[in-house]
C-alpha cells in the first residue's frame, strides 16, 4: 500500500520571547500508509498533539519535510492547506469543538459546505453520516443539549463528512467516561473496518491503543518506540513493525519481525521489556505505568 | 454559503438579544433622525408644490406699511396715518405694467354677525355660517385656483363701483341654503347679517356667482360639514360703504397676478421700486411687495438647512453605531475564537471567515437601519400630523439610501474585526479558552 503521509526530520520550536527558543518535536520520522489505522501513545506534554497539528496542517514545522500523497505541503499558502484540510482531513478533537447554536445536522454540513457541495446534497449526506454513528434521533439537537459521548458522535460524523484520506482524533474520548470512549473507539474500528480510512489516534488510554494495529509512543517530542497492536492481524502485519524512530535505521523491512524491532528498540532506549505470552504482544513501558493509568482515571469523569 | 451566513447571524443575534439591540441603538437613531427629518422635509415640499398650485406661482402681494420709528403724539389723527395706495397711484401702476399685470385683487373683510339664511326665512335649521369679504372681479382671476367660480359670473365693473347688493357665494353655502342646486341658488335672495358697532344688521344680497369651497385649513375635521363657515364675496365698494372700520376705507394692500412668462421675482423687486417712487419724499410709508415663490424658495432653503443639521446629527449617531457595532464584532469574535479555529480546521478560507462576520455586521446594521427606517417614518408622520398639519410624504430615495448606508456601515466597520478572524491562526484558535 501506498504512504499517505510521509514526514522527514520534523522539528518545531516555539520561540518564547526574543531569545528563548524551545525545541518540542526533534527530528521526526514517520510514515503512515493508507488504511492504516495507527495511535500516538506518549505522556502529557511529550508532544503528541504539536505532531498531530503538524500532520492536520494546522501548523506548520520549523524543520523537515512533510509529503502527503506524495505532495509537499511545505510550499502551500494558508488558504491552500484550508483547501487541503478540508478534502483530505477528518478532525476530532478532545473537546468536539461542535459550533454552538447549531444543530448536529448543520454541525455536520459545515465541511461540506466550505467544499461548496449544494444545500440539498449537503443535507442527505449529513443525515446518513449521522445515521451512521447513531444519531439518527438528535439531528435536529445543538450541542448543549447532547451528552460528551453524543457529541463526539457527531464530531466523527462531521470529521468523515468530506471522505477525507485520513481522519485525525487528539484524545476523542479523553473527556469521556471509559464505557462511553469505548462506544467511540467502535466507532473507529468501523470506520477503519468497513471503509478502510486511515486513522491516527492519540490517546491516554493504553487498552484503546492496544485495539489499534499499530503503537508509536512519543517521549520528549520523539518517537522512542513503536510495536504492533491487536488491531494487527497475523504475520502479514510484520511488515508494519517498521520503526521511524530518528536514531533507528529505516532500511528493515519484511524480514526482521516487529518483535524483534521492538526489543531492538527497548534496549537501545534503556527502557523496560515485558512480554505478554497470552496475547504475543509486547508492551514497551517508557514510563511507570502507575502515572499513566492515574491520568486516565482523571479524565474519566 | 451567504443564505448560512445570514442564518448563522440571525441566530446569533438572537442568542444575544439585548446585546445586540444596544448595538443597533446608535444606528436605529441616525437613520430615524434622517428619516424623520426627510418625511416631515418632502411633506413640506408636497405642501409647498400644492399651496403653489392653489395660489398660482404668478400671484404678487403688495403692501403698505408704516415705516418703522414715526413718531406719534396726542395730535396726530391715527386714521391720516393708514397707509393707502391712492387711486391714481394705482393707475399708473397698471399702465406703467400693462404687459405684466393680468388681473389686481382688492379686499376688505366685513365682520358678520351670524349666519346667512334665504330672504325673510324664519326656519332656524336652514342656515349658513359665513364671513363677509369685499373684493374686486379681478379678486377672481388672481385667486382662480382657491376660488374657482363654478356657477354664474363675477361682479361687473358697474356692479364693482355702484355699491350693489349682489355676492358670490360657496358652493357648500348653497348645499345648506338650497340643497345643492345652484340654478336655484343664482339670482336667490339671501340676508346675512353684517356686524356695525353695537349689533349687527341684516342685508339682502342677489346671489349671482358660485365658487367652490377647498378646505384649506382642514376645519372638516374640527366641526360638522354643516357648520363650517364659508366666505361670501360681496363687491368691493359695498362692503366699504357698509365697514365701520377706518382702514376698510383704504387700500393699503393688494394681489396681483402676472401674465405667464413673467419673472415673478424680478417683477417684485421691479415693481417694489417704482411704487415707492411714487410715494412723496416725506412720506411715513413704506411698501413691500412679496411673492410666493420668494416664500416657497425661502422655505424650501429653510428646510434644507435644518435637514442638513439633522443629517449631520444622523450621521454623527451613524458613525458611533457603526463604532458600536464593530466594538460588538470584535466582542464576538473574541467569544468565538474557537468557532473561527475549527472553521478553519474544517477548512474555511479566510475569504470565509471574513465573509461571515462581514455578514454578521452588515444584518446587524442593516437590521438596525430597517427599525430606524420604520422609527423615523413613525416620528416623521407624528410631526406632520400634530406639529405641521400637514399630509406626510415618506421620501422613497431616503428610505433607499438608508438601506444602503446601513449596509455599508456593516461592511465598513465590520471588516477590521472581520478581517483579524479570518488572519487568526488556527491552532491559537483553537487552543483559546
Ligand atoms: N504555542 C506554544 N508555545 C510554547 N510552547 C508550546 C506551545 N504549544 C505547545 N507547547 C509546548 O510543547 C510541548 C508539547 O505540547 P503538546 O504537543 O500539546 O503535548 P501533548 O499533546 O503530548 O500533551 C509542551 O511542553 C508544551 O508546553
Ligand atoms: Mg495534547
Amino acid at each position: 500500500m501506498e504512504n499517505l503521509i510521509c514526514l522527514r526530520n520534523i522539528v518545531k520550536k516555539y520561540y518564547i520571547g526574543s531569545e528563548n527558543e524551545l525545541e518540542v518535536l526533534h527530528g521526526i520520522n514517520l510514515d503512515i500508509r493508507e488504511g492504516e489505522f495507527t495511535s500516538i501513545v506518549g505522556e502529557s506534554g511529550s508532544g503528541k498533539s504539536t505532531l498531530m497539528n503538524i500532520i492536520g496542517l494546522l501548523d506548520r514545522p520549523t524543520e523537515g519535510t512533510y509529503e502527503m500523497k506524495g505532495i509537499d505541503v511545505d510550499g502551500l499558502s494558508d488558504d491552500e492547506l484550508s483547501d487541503v484540510r478540508n478534502r483530505q482531513i477528518g478532525f476530532v478533537f478532545q473537546t468536539y469543538n461542535l459550533i454552538p447554536r447549531m444543530s448536529a445536522l448543520a454541525n455536520v454540513e459545515v465541511p461540506m459546505l466550505y467544499a461548496r457541495i449544494p444545500r440539498k446534497e449537503r443535507e442527505e449526506k449529513a443525515q446518513h453520516l449521522l445515521e451512521m454513528v447513531g444519531m439518527q434521533d438528535r439531528m435536529m439537537h445543538r450541542p448543549d443539549e447532547l451528552s460528551g459521548g453524543q457529541k463526539q458522535r457527531v464530531a466523527i460524523a462531521r470529521a468523515i463528512a468530506n471522505n477525507p484520506s485520513l481522519l485525525l482524533a487528539d484524545e476523542p474520548t479523553g473527556a469521556l467516561d471509559s464505557k462511553t470512549g469505548q462506544r467511540i473507539m467502535d466507532i473507529f474500528h468501523r470506520l477503519h473496518e468497513e471503509q478502510h480510512k486511515t486513522i491516527l489516534l492519540i490517546t491516554h488510554s493504553q487498552p484503546l491503543a492496544e485495539e489499534t494495529e499499530r503503537i508509536l509512543t512519543l517521549k520528549d517530542g520523539q518517537i522512542v518506540g513503536e510495536r504492533v497492536g491487536s488491531g494487527s492481524a497475523g504475520s502479514a502485519d510484520a511488515e508494519k513493525a517498521k520503526i521511524s524512530a530518528k536514531d533507528v535505521p529505516a532500511t528493515e523491512k519484511g524480514d526482521s519481525s516487529h518483535k524483534e524491532a521492538a526489543s531492538f528498540h527497548a534496549e537501545h532506549l534503556g527502557a523496560d521489556k515485558t512480554e505478554d505470552a497470552e496475547d504475543g504482544i509486547i508492551f514497551l513501558e517508557l514510563d511507570d505505568k502507575g502515572k499513566m493509568r492515574e491520568e486516565e482515571a482523571g479524565h474519566a469523569d | 454559503m451567504l443564505i448560512e451566513d445570514v442564518r448563522l447571524a440571525f441566530m446569533n443575534m438572537a442568542a444575544n438579544k439585548l446585546r445586540t439591540f444596544l448595538t443597533m441603538l446608535g444606528i436605529i437613531i441616525g437613520i430615524a433622525a434622517v428619516i424623520a427629518i426627510m418625511t416631515v422635509g418632502s411633506a413640506q415640499t408636497a405642501e409647498n408644490e400644492r399651496q403653489n398650485s392653489m395660489y398660482g406661482v404668478n400671484t404678487v402681494s403688495v403692501n403698505m406699511w408704516l415705516k418703522d420709528g414715526v413718531e406719534i403724539t396726542e395730535d396726530t389723527n391715527t386714521a391720516d396715518l393708514i397707509p393707502e395706495f391712492k387711486e391714481s397711484m394705482l393707475d399708473k401702476m397698471v399702465q406703467n405694467y400693462a404687459d405684466e399685470i393680468e388681473a389686481i385683487a382688492v379686499q376688505t373683510y366685513l365682520p358678520t354677525g351670524g349666519p346667512a339664511r334665504p330672504e325673510n326665512s324664519t326656519n332656524d335649521r336652514i342656515y349658513a355660517n359665513c364671513d363677509v369679504t369685499g373684493v374686486n372681479p379681478g379678486y377672481f382671476t388672481v385667486n382662480k385656483g382657491m376660488v374657482p367660480m363654478k356657477a354664474g359670473r363675477v361682479f361687473s365693473r358697474k356692479e364693482t363701483v355702484e355699491d350693489s347688493y349682489v355676492c358670490i357665494v360657496s358652493d357648500l353655502l348653497v348645499k345648506n341654503l338650497f340643497d345643492g342646486d345652484a340654478d336655484k341658488a343664482l339670482g336667490s335672495r339671501i340676508d346675512i347679517p353684517i356686524a356695525s358697532d353695537e349689533d349687527s344688521l341684516d342685508y339682502t344680497y342677489t346671489i349671482i356667482g358660485v365658487y367652490g369651497f377647498s378646505d384649506m385649513a382642514g376645519y372638516a375635521g374640527v366641526s360638522s360639514e354643516k357648520d363650517i363657515s364659508t366666505t361670501v364675496y360681496i363687491p368691493f365698494k359695498n362692503a366699504q360703504a357698509l365697514s365701520t372700520d377706518p382702514s376698510a376705507k383704504k387700500i393699503s394692500n393688494f394681489d396681483l397676478t402676472v401674465i405667464p412668462g413673467v419673472d415673478v421675482i424680478q417683477f417684485s423687486d421691479d415693481l417694489n421700486s417704482y411704487l415707492t417712487s411714487l410715494l412723496p419724499a416725506d412720506t411715513n410709508d413704506q411698501i413691500y411687495v412679496y411673492n410666493n415663490q420668494e416664500w416657497i424658495e425661502q422655505s424650501n432653503e429653510n428646510m434644507r438647512k435644518q435637514t442638513l443639521t439633522i443629517t449631520m446629527i444622523g450621521a454623527i449617531a451613524l458613525v458611533v453605531g457603526g463604532i458600536g457595532v464593530m466594538n460588538i464584532m470584535t466582542v464576538t469574535i473574541t467569544e468565538r475564537t474557537r468557532e473561527i479555529g475549527t472553521r478553519k480546521a474544517l477548512g474555511a478560507k479566510r475569504r470565509e471567515i471574513r465573509l461571515q462576520f462581514i455578514t454578521e455586521a452588515v444584518i446587524m446594521s442593516l437590521l438596525g437601519g430597517v427599525i430606524g427606517i420604520a422609527a423615523g417614518i413613525g416620528a416623521g408622520i407624528i410631526v406632520c400630523h400634530f406639529v405641521q398639519h400637514i399630509p406626510p410624504v415618506v421620501s422613497i430615495p431616503s428610505v433607499a439610501a438608508s438601506f444602503l448606508v446601513s449596509v455599508g456601515i456593516g461592511i465598513f466597520f465590520g471588516f477590521y474585526p472581520a478581517d483579524k478572524a479570518a488572519k487568526m491562526d488556527p491552532i491559537e484558535a483553537l487552543r483559546y479558552e
